[in-house]
């Protein structure tokens, strides 16, 4: 053991410090929310010239840190719970809303869960998992944030398990105008071999279960991922080449909603799907091994892209190519392959208008469009493992090439010291890295102005934090919480042990 | 070629076609029979996948359900088209595609490896099987008007040597009271018809006809069905039965037809030879009268059409008619259902016209197309005729080079001679369509798989305004729902696939996955 973490271990054994256990970190506007595993969540306030904090307690059991997409000001903590005994009383999960600052609200559960997952519009908290010494495990509790603490908030709701099947994740529709005059929410619940749809206003009627396979003998079709489109939900399962779309219908009897499936036939095993909303009407995009296969959701017809690389991530962009200047909706296809390739699309949500290939020398890991819709920025990950309280995964990520998407060209970064971490602001303008002996530049995306800066100490991790300002932190010693905070024409200002 | 009903099409559109295209639409001859033989035919060749292949036959349309049968699976699937809700009932393992009796929720499936016919019967939402043993191969269903009986026999199919030649079942239909009458008929059953009354039903056979007296059934079986011939140890030709089965007709040779009455069994000879003697006849076509009064003989070497009276004049060449069509296109005819008119045509690929022919008024009306005739339907009111076309080579880029060499089809109306051509990706099947009177409307199916060309056109019969709706996957079956004011067309699609299209609203409502949706628990 070194020096280096041989002190902190000394202080403790000592009793003299109040220092946080922390267990995760995450941004908020001109802040960040740390997690104690003490039972305490600190929001530090990173301001001008100075910071504040306000400690939150929380309820017994391991706590976690969720986002809630669609409000990245804002950050929800789990607590698991404990459960009784004979000389301790029981205590439920609890989920706690905050933002910079404090705490905005809480909700506690019925029994004590060891997941939790945040709806993708950020409205709606599942809690997955129960745990216990004797639970019945097709249960699950959503909270809706937008409502207050009640007796229907959380709501529980119960899997029709079929031959014990148990929820493994949840999607919500928006509330939808429905035939009844009122509008209608909807939660599927996915299970192997099946989901099951409820009526968020209406829990205690049963709910409608759709099996994943045509295979009545078998419950291994699992759904993967699933994607609400208006009252259509779009579910990949593990079943290969094709994806079921379940369309919420009008309701015949004592449910206010009836589905109807139908199935989107794909060119070859589906290994990632997007949802793209910029056509006329929705399209589907089902990445296979060899094709991009672009569906119109609305008609089921698609477009087939044939690809000379299997790729694994689909990036949606508005942007600029070759020969037309203008901003239109394009997609980037890449991972696992030393090339991108830029799908050029038109305004019929099947229209293709090219296809592009753009060969690399190496393996890009993530891309990030920029601000201005002018360029991409294609990132290598050197990590070997990840880094504790790496929020933004920052360590071992580097910048390998700019794309100027008007002529699809890409320029190569080169740099003096090893740069092995970056992160993009949270307004897609500027790249910030860092390296060894304390140097971070910050990269200005679309002039490639540069700014360079040397800490007294290397940078573990950046975080960027969200505000006008544009922030980023760059964690010298995360756990105690010592940083510099980065600001573009801003002289570093330095913390030490905030935490 | 005569009057020929065409599976799900047959209750809407009567189509008259001298060619016997390939059809890429797979279909039920005649609904009568099963065209594909009912192999399971599995897709090996897909990609390797969890999934398994769900592949499900054409449809078969009853009055407010269809009836779509996985093969493999050995399932039917029940499409409700009122609410477009699925339920799927298990029938034999090796099932050949159910048959629907023509306006019932009620269908059959013949399971070859087990020997058994599946009733199915649709009340609601609800179809019930009852399984009925059959002592003999089968792999052809016909029902009679009233829906109370079904025939089931061997029927040829192209390739594949029968090894049933004589036995036959009736299957009485009554709910409850399902019993089968095994019957032995005349060698090689071609098709079965019924007289109106659905009281006998007239088995066609390569030896002449044989008839079942249906309402004087034994509660047992087996039993012979009295054969009546047409004296001659010469092969028949085309053999017609009248509508009221009172009489069945049979060409012989080039010129001679025989007309056998089906009540006494007396045969008389007719010779078209004697209208030319020591001249060579092309006789190109044969039909009934749909109100079955006379038989009418195309001449097209003369450019003649000849009807004769059916009945005790039949083979009285002075009372035959003679109809001069020289100047006009001979080679085939389709008739309106109330035998009012008729259409002449040929395939000749160098005529590009019509003849609508007024028969009480003996008026002839040519109606000039921009392209020659493949085969044309007229649609069950009379009114219109849809005529589909060959393309033919013809290099170039004039007007007339792109028409000629383009697929298409051509809607007449008859009253006035006015003609819409379209011209499409694909070439029309014969079988691929409907002209139906209740929506106003013509659907017809295109499919060309080479070039990924599955489409659905529906044409306005008031405006003939063209509607093109795309389909995901290849065409196979085209039907109406008249009481639900909804059309369908069935799709080669793993799962299983049919497109409504609701002509009220112009909207379209797709269901597939039959396996799944059959089994979601509300």
């Amino acid at each position: 053991m070194s020096p280096k973490h041989l002190l902190p271990l000394l202080l403790v054994l000592g009793g003299c410090t109040s220092h946080l256990d922390v267990a995760d970190i995450a941004a908020l506007d001109d802040a960040v929310v740390v997690l104690d595993r003490g039972g305490l969540v600190r929001v530090m306030r990173i301001d001008d010239t100075s910071t504040s904090h306000t400690d939150v307690t929380l309820a017994h059991g391991d706590p976690s840190l969720l986002t809630r997409p669609g409000s990245p000001s804002e950050a929800l903590v789990l607590t698991r719970g404990q459960l009784g005994d004979a000389r301790l009383p029981a205590v439920p999960s609890e989920i706690v809303r905050l933002d910079r600052t404090g705490e905005l609200g809480r909700w506690a559960f019925r029994g004590q869960y060891d997941e939790a997952r945040t709806s993708r519009d950020g409205r709606y908290v599942v809690a997955l998992s129960p745990r216990g010494r004797l639970v019945v495990e097709n249960r699950v509790e959503i909270v809706d944030l937008t409502m207050g603490a009640g007796d229907a908030n959380p709501l529980a709701l119960s899997l029709r398990s079929l031959g014990g099947e148990t929820p493994a994740a949840a999607e919500f529709s928006d509330a939808l105008p429905w035939s009844d005059g009122r509008t209608l929410r909807v939660v599927a619940l996915f299970a192997a071999g099946q989901l099951s749809l409820f009526d968020l206003d209406a829990p205690d009627a049963p709910p409608v279960t759709i099996p994943t396979t045509a295979d009545a003998s078998s419950a291994q079709v699992v759904p993967i991922e699933g994607f609400f489109v208006g009252p259509e939900l779009v579910l990949r399962t593990s079943s290969g080449n094709q994806l079921l779309v379940v369309a919420l219908t009008a309701g015949t009897g004592t449910q206010r909603f009836d589905v109807a499936v139908r199935t989107l036939a794909a060119s070859a095993p589906i290994n990632a799907v997007a949802i793209d909303r910029r056509g006329s009407t929705p399209r589907v995009l089902a990445l296979t091994g060899s094709t991009l296969d672009v569906f119109d959701l609305e008609t089921g017809m698609s477009s087939v892209v044939t690809l000379s690389a299997a790729y694994t991530s689909i990036l949606p962009f508005d942007g600029a190519a070759p020969a037309d200047p203008t901003s239109r909706p394009r997609i980037a296809l890449y991972g696992a392959t030393r090339s991108i390739t830029f799908v050029d699309l038109g305004d019929r949500p099947t229209d293709v208008s090219g296809s592009f290939l753009l060969p690399l020398a190496f393996v890009p890991d993530a891309v990030v469009t920029d601000a201005t819709a002018g360029r991409l920025v294609v990132f290598q990950d050197l990590r070997r493992g990840t880094l504790e309280l790496d929020a933004a995964s920052s360590y071992g990520r580097r910048p390998v090439s700019v794309v100027d998407l008007f002529d699809r060209s890409a320029l190569a970064l080169a740099a003096s010291e090893e740069l092995s971490r970056a992160v993009v602001s949270t307004d897609l303008g500027d790249m910030w890295v860092a390296g060894g002996g304390g140097y971070v530049n910050r990269f200005d995306i679309e002039t490639e102005q540069q700014e360079e800066r040397w800490l007294e100490h290397s940078a573990e991790t950046l975080l960027p934090l969200r505000g006008a300002a544009q922030r980023v932190l760059a964690f010298t010693t995360a756990r105690r919480g010592s940083f510099a905070v980065l600001q573009a024409g801003v002289p570093p200002r330095t913390v030490n042990d905030a935490w | 070629m005569g009057i020929r009903n065409i599976g799900v099409l047959a209750a809407s559109t009567l189509l008259a076609s001298c060619s016997s295209l390939g059809s890429p639409l797979q279909h039920f001859d005649g609904g009568l029979s099963f065209a594909d033989g009912g192999s399971a035919a599995r897709d090996v060749g897909s990609p390797p996948e969890m999934e398994v292949e769900v592949r499900f036959e054409p449809p078969a349309v009853g009055a407010s359900v269809l009836y779509a049968t996985n093969s493999g699976a050995g399932r039917v699937a029940v499409i409700h088209a009122s609410d477009f809700s699925i339920e799927t009932v298990g029938v034999g393992a090796s099932p050949l595609p159910a048959v629907a009796a023509p306006g019932r929720d009620v269908a059959l499936s013949l399971d070859r490896g087990s020997h058994t016919v599946s009733i199915l019967r649709t009340t609601g939402t609800n179809t019930t099987v009852t399984p009925v043993p059959i002592e003999h191969d089968a792999n052809a269903v016909a029902f009679d008007p009233t829906g109370t009986y079904a025939v089931i026999f061997e029927a040829p199919t192209p390739g594949v040597a029968r090894r049933n030649f004589q036995d036959a079942s009736i299957l009485v239909l009554t709910e409850g009271a399902e019993r089968l009458v095994r019957v032995v008929v005349g060698y090689g059953p071609m098709r079965v018809a019924f007289d109106p009354a659905g009281t006998r039903a007239l088995v066609v056979t390569e030896d002449g006809v044989s008839q079942i007296d249906l309402a004087g059934l034994p509660a047992t079986g087996p039993l012979r069905a009295p054969l009546l011939g047409f004296e001659t140890l010469q092969r028949l030709g085309e053999t017609l039965v009248t509508p009221d089965g009172n009489f069945a007709l049979a060409r012989i040779g080039n010129s001679e037809i025989r007309q056998l009455d089906l009540r006494d069994g007396t045969v008389v000879v007719a010779d078209l030879a004697s209208l030319a003697p020591g001249e060579l006849l092309e006789i190109t076509d044969l039909d009934v009268l749909p109100n079955g009064t006379e038989l009418v003989a195309v001449v097209r070497s003369h450019g003649a059409v000849v009807r004769m009276p059916i009945g005790a004049a039949f083979a009285d060449s002075t009372g035959w008619t003679l109809l001069d069509l020289s100047d006009q296109p001979v080679g085939s005819l389709a008739f309106s259902p109330s035998a009012n008119l008729f259409v002449s045509y040929t395939t000749d690929p160098s005529v590009e016209a019509i003849a609508i022919v007024d028969v009480a008024a003996s008026e002839v009306r040519t109606v000039v197309l921009r392209k020659s005739v493949r085969a044309l339907a007229i649609s069950p009111d009379g009114l219109f005729a849809l005529v589909l076309h060959h393309a033919v080579p013809h290099a170039g880029t004039t007007e007339d080079a792109l028409v000629d060499r383009s697929e298409g089809y051509s809607l007449v109306d008859l009253s006035t001679g006015f003609a819409r051509l379209a011209l499409v990706d694909a070439a029309p099947s014969p079988d691929g369509f409907v002209l139906d009177p209740t929506s106003g409307r013509l659907f017809l199916a295109l499919r060309d798989d080479a070039r990924a060309v599955h489409e659905l056109e529906v044409v306005d019969l008031a405006s003939f305004a063209v509607d093109r709706i795309p389909l995901v996957a290849p065409p196979t079956t085209v039907g109406v729902f008249p009481a639900l004011d909804r059309a369908f067309v069935g799709q080669e699609a793993n799962g299983g696939r049919v497109t409504f299209y609701l002509w009220g609203t112009r909207e379209t409502h797709t269901v597939a996955g039959f396996e799944l949706a059959a089994r979601i628990r509300r």
